[in-house]
This record gives structure tokens, C-alpha cells and sequence, in this order.
């Protein structure tokens, strides 16, 4: 991660802190509960919300429907790949390449939510590690 | 100058230099711009001052197709027509609306949104409306606090309207009319046949009768029917007697074309923090413009999607508010108006703003893709004074739907790059491959397009002029005359169209006399 990204994300990070519902996953390991939290998405669902995204993003995308995939391609970033040394970072990064994938138009239509690929990826982590 | 056409002795003949057929925002409008001329304008009405339910019986006919609003309740029929209870809504249509549009079969006036500007802002005092502006920078400029929900208007972008108070021309226009000395208004006086000359050339003059059992002539050196789209197809049609289409339908045009702007909620907008979105907000009778999310015409164009908007309700009223063609279901239009004005305000949408929402509403208002299976015919059926009634068959089509859906996946990119939220699209937009349409889908009671534009007569009814073009004296004023619908709301076009018409009519009166 370069320090120019972080310093972008300077407002974003206070948001991350106020993310409602999110309180980890319990036998899941630590990477896995960190790349699937989608920010934006927690504040205007509830969980259950999120789980059902997840749920059909999986049967959209069977490709896509293990936990070592959706970590892969979660954890491929345009600057890097992310490691789970860099684990506090993890909510900052999946903000920064949700917002990047919605500049690119990487967006999919899951349950009708248009959503960046990346948060549609965190949703269907989220479901798998339930 | 008022006659009620009743009190007239049988078999009157009147004679005028126009004859205005129809006393709606159209016909009025076009009278207003002949007062105190030397010219004597016969304005006919089919009905009095009110409502009367006998009166508006005459516009009672069958819907097929699509499911519509009862015919009789969607347009008022007396003096000031459709005006009695319109809400409002004003913007000029998109210059893209005008264009041959290659991914829209049909589309393309033969005059462009430039011929119409001069007339958009003559027509602003006519409905009481604001300066003739509708950049979101201006507006933003007369209050900072209006904020975008959008960062980039190169594909989303802010189409602000206006809104009139809404100005009744019932009751705002009658006097002018009433006093005036060359405009003499016939009331109770419903066109049911009009006749032509021996080769069918030129209109020679109209029947008009009432309830009352009378029936009188009008003869007029220039005829304008000015009495919805419904209706100036049905009189066409029904004018059978020397051209077995009807007049003025020598290509099968006539009554088809018909559109609507589809009026339905598609999505749901949640924000990441409450906000009142006081741009986007609505106040009826105190909030002067607006905005909607509009798709720019380089998105459409890449879409090959038509031009719609999305307007935003709060959630919580949205949910409250039944759908419009529920809601508007009776054959009498002052009930359904009575039962309307009760929903809104149960739901709220007459109080005061909104201090702040997570949750809204996107309404989808667009264009109906011209379709000549869409259409107005005859039915067996006639009225009281002996008309066939009018049969609508109100025919969407698949680029309605994917256009639509294709909007909102659009917003939902767009709101999504802002940071404000996301855009969640209801069910019946999800499937790409449904083109089915669900049952709460409804229009804005806006008729279009019967008659339509085009400087070929093998493919439209009028001209440029609005002549119909093959009578050399008769006209047509009204949103019937559309090529394409756009997606704003009828009225402030369709009197745009009229003031045009207008001048030319005078231009013609001009070089003839």
C-alpha cells in the first residue's frame, strides 16, 4: 500500500470506525473477517441483508463461490497484493478498491444492489464464512 | 364574446376567419394569442364552465392492451380542460428528444428543440412559471444549499423543473376570453363530424351538437382541433363520410403512435447518512423547481436507451402512496382526483420537507418508444351525440423495459462513484431477460402522438406546422402532434407548440388576405 493511498483515505478511516454491526466471525480466520466487512453496504443493511447478497452473488458467479477464490481476488489489488501482515489496513484498501471499481464501472447487479465487484466479492466471503 | 351553443335556434350556422376546436391549454392559449386582432375566432367547447358528468360521458371508451386509466376520467372536458387538475410539472424537452435517434425506430421531428426555445419562454408567463432557465447552475446559484447527488454530469446529470402554481386556465383565462370582442366562445358546442370540400382538399366546416338536441355549423376559412390526443384522432376517424379512413389519414397514421410516459417506481436509493436532498424535493404549491436524474444524451446513446428521469420520494411516503393506476381506477375523474388528494395526504406528501431520509423512492418518468401498434381507433360504440367512441390500445414495448432498468443500473453507478449510497433496483427490473411489466406500472394521464410530426406524410399526420397534410386549412394543436414523448410532462411543450403554430397561422392569414 502506497502512502499516497493512505493519505487519501484519511475521511474514509474515520467511517470504518463507526461500521455498525461487523464484530468478527469467531473459528474464522483473521484474514478472511477482515476482507469481508463491505462498508458502505453494513450501514445500509442489516446483516441478514448482506448474507442474502452474498448468498445470490455466489449463484451469479459460481466461479466464485469457494473461499480461497473470493480471497484471492479480494486480496488483488491494483497497487498489490495485500497480505494478511497488513490486516488493520484491510478495511481501508477494500474502500479504496470498491471506490476504484466503481470509477471503472467493475460493477455488478446482485439482488438489484448495483455494487462495486469488490463489496459484491466481500458479501459473498461474508456468506461462505458464516 | 360567450354563447352557450344551447340557446342558440336550431341549425345556426356560425362563421369565423378560425375555428379553435377544443378549450384546453392548448386551445385557450392559441385564442389568447388572437385577442384584440381583426380577425373573428370561434372557440369551441364541448362542455360549460364545470364539470358535468353528462358532458364528460362523451370521452367514456374502451381500453385494450396495456392496462390504462378509465378514458373517461383521463381528461377533464369543460372549459379550461385537463388544466382543472393538472399538478404542474414543467420542463422543456431534451434536444436529443428531437433528433433521429437511430436505436429508437420512429423518432426524429422535423424541428429541433432551437425552433422551440423562443416559445418555451413565451409560454413561461402563460403558466405562471419562473425565468426561462433550467440549468442546475443557475438554480444553485439562487440557493447554495441545493447539493448534487452527483460529482461527474458527463452521464447523470441534474434536469431541473419548474413548477406552475399550477395555473388553472378555467379560471385564470376566462374573462380574457369571455371579453374579449373577436373571440366568440361557444360552449356546449362538441365537434361530431367535420366536412370537407368535394375533393377533399380543405375543411369546409364542422358539425358541433349538445345534450340539449341541438345542432349547428361552423364555418371557418382555418381549422385548429386542439382536443387532446384522444380525441382530435377519434374526430378524424370519425370523419369518414368523404375519405373512408377518416381525414387526414390517407397512410393509416391517424389515432397511431399513441405514447404515455411510463410513470412507475423502479428503485430504492439508500444514502450512507440521512439527507433531505432539498434539490430533489417537492413540495406542492411552495417549492418552485426541482431536480430529477437525468441520463445524458451521450449515455443514451451508448445504451441505445430513451430519455427518462428518476425522481426521488422519501421512503417512508413512498411506501404509504398506492400506485397511480390503482389509485385512479373510477370512471369519474372528481372522485378519483378526491381519493388521490386523501392517499397523499395520508402518505405525508402534502406536509411540510423532509428534514432528513436514508431511504428513497426513485420514480421513473419516460418516453414511450413511438409505436404504431399503439394506437386510437373506433368503436362500435357511440356516445350520446352520436360519435363513435374512442378504443385504446396502449402497446409498450422491450426497449421501454430495458431502458428502464438500463437507467437505474446507470444512477447506480453513478451514486455509487458520489459515495452518497447505492441504488438497490426492484424486483421487476432484476431479470435482464423479463420484459414482462408488473401490474402497479401506470402513465402520467399524458396522451401523445396520435397525429404526428413529420414533413413526410407517408410517416406522420401534420407537418412542421402542425398542418395536417393533405387539408390545406386544418391544424392541430396539442401534444398529439409529438414525434417523440420525451420524458417531461406535456403541457409547457405542447403550448410551445401552440404559440409556433400560432405565428404561422398568422403569417398564412397574412400572405392569404
Amino acid at each position: 500500500m502506497k502512502r499516497r493511498t493512505f493519505l487519501s483515505l484519511g475521511a474514509a478511516s474515520v467511517a470504518v470506525l463507526g461500521t455498525p454491526w461487523f464484530s468478527g466471525c469467531g473459528r474464522n480466520n483473521a484474514l478472511h473477517q477482515a476482507l469481508a466487512k463491505p462498508q458502505m453496504l453494513a450501514h445500509l443493511c442489516d446483516e441478514s441483508g448482506i448474507i442474502e447478497i452474498g448468498k445470490a452473488y455466489v449463484s451469479q458467479a459460481p466461479d466464485e463461490s469457494r473461499i480461497e477464490k473470493l480471497t484471492e481476488l479480494l486480496q488483488t489489488a491494483t497497487s498489490g497484493s495485500i497480505t494478511s501482515s497488513k490486516l488493520s489496513e484491510i478495511d481501508l484498501l477494500m474502500i479504496e478498491k470498491s471506490e476504484e471499481d466503481f470509477q471503472k464501472n467493475n460493477t455488478v447487479i446482485v439482488n438489484g444492489w448495483v455494487l462495486s465487484e469488490t463489496e459484491a466479492r466481500q458479501c459473498a466471503l461474508y456468506f461462505l464464512i458464516q | 364574446m360567450h354563447i352557450d351553443a344551447r340557446n342558440l335556434a336550431n341549425d345556426s350556422t356560425i362563421e369565423g376567419d378560425i375555428c379553435i376546436v377544443g378549450a384546453g391549454a392548448a386551445g385557450i392559449s392559441l385564442a389568447m394569442e388572437w385577442i384584440n386582432s381583426s380577425h373573428r375566432v370561434i372557440l369551441l367547447e364541448g362542455g360549460g364552465f364545470k364539470y358535468e358528468d353528462q358532458v364528460q360521458e362523451l370521452y367514456a371508451g374502451k381500453s385494450t392492451g396495456q392496462k390504462y386509466y378509465p378514458l373517461k376520467s383521463a381528461r377533464l372536458h369543460y372549459f379550461g380542460g385537463t388544466t382543472g387538475h393538472w399538478a404542474g410539472f414543467c420542463a422543456p424537452f431534451d434536444e436529443i428528444d428531437f433528433i433521429k435517434r437511430e436505436w429508437v425506430q420512429h423518432s426524429g421531428w422535423p424541428i429541433q428543440r432551437k425552433d422551440l426555445d423562443p416559445y418555451y419562454e413565451r409560454a413561461h408567463p402563460i403558466i405562471e412559471l419562473g425565468p426561462y432557465q433550467y440549468d442546475f447552475k443557475y438554480w444553485r446559484q439562487q440557493d447554495a444549499s441545493l447539493k448534487s447527488l452527483i460529482h461527474d454530469d458527463s452521464v447523470v446529470w441534474n434536469k431541473m423543473w419548474q413548477f406552475s402554481p399550477p395555473t388553472r386556465f378555467g379560471e385564470k383565462y376566462k374573462d380574457a376570453i369571455v371579453n374579449a370582442k373577436n373571440i366568440h366562445l361557444y360552449t356546449y358546442a362538441n365537434v361530431t363530424d367535420i366536412l370537407a370540400t368535394e375533393n377533399v382538399s380543405a375543411i369546409k366546416s364542422v358539425t358541433i351538437k349538445n345534450h340539449a338536441g341541438k345542432q349547428h355549423t361552423v364555418k371557418a376559412r382555418y381549422f385548429v382541433l386542439a382536443c387532446c390526443s384522444i380525441q382530435n384522432a377519434r374526430l378524424l376517424l370519425a370523419a369518414n363520410s368523404q375519405a373512408a379512413n377518416g381525414l387526414g389519414n390517407d397512410h393509416d397514421n391517424v389515432g397511431r403512435y399513441f405514447m404515455e410516459h411510463l410513470e412507475v417506481k423502479s428503485a430504492h436509493l439508500w444514502l450512507r447518512n440521512p439527507d433531505p436532498l432539498k434539490l430533489y424535493g417537492f413540495d406542492f404549491g411552495l417549492v418552485k423547481s426541482r431536480a430529477e436524474l437525468a441520463i445524458t444524451a451521450a449515455k443514451q446513446s451508448e445504451e441505445k436507451i430513451l430519455n427518462g428521469t428518476a425522481s426521488l420520494m422519501p421512503m417512508a411516503m413512498a411506501k404509504k402512496l398506492k400506485p397511480m393506476i390503482e389509485m385512479w381506477s373510477s370512471e369519474d375523474p372528481v372522485e378519483n382526483m378526491d381519493h388521490v388528494m386523501k392517499e397523499f395526504e395520508q402518505a405525508g406528501l402534502t406536509s411540510s420537507s423532509s428534514t432528513g431520509e436514508k431511504a428513497y423512492e426513485l420514480f421513473t418518468r419516460i418516453e414511450q418508444a413511438p409505436n404504431p401498434a399503439s394506437r386510437v381507433t373506433l368503436d362500435n360504440e357511440r356516445d350520446a351525440l352520436g360519435v363513435p367512441r374512442a378504443t385504446l390500445h396502449w402497446q409498450l414495448s422491450d426497449l421501454d423495459k430495458r431502458s428502464i432498468r438500463k437507467i437505474y443500473e446507470i444512477i447506480g453507478q453513478e451514486i455509487g462513484k458520489s459515495g452518497f449510497g447505492r441504488v438497490q433496483l426492484m424486483e421487476y427490473l432484476q431479470d435482464a431477460n423479463d420484459n414482462s411489466w408488473p401490474a402497479f406500472i401506470g402513465g402520467g394521464w399524458h396522451h401523445m402522438g396520435t397525429t404526428r410530426m413529420s414533413n413526410d406524410p407517408k410517416e406522420g399526420v401534420v407537418d412542421s406546422n402542425c398542418k395536417v397534410h393533405s387539408l390545406q386549412n386544418l391544424y392541430i394543436a396539442g401534444a398529439s402532434c409529438y414525434t417523440t414523448s420525451a420524458a417531461p410532462n406535456p403541457t409547457l411543450t405542447l403550448i410551445a407548440l401552440t404559440l409556433r403554430l400560432s405565428d404561422h397561422l398568422k403569417q398564412v392569414v397574412k400572405s392569404k388576405n
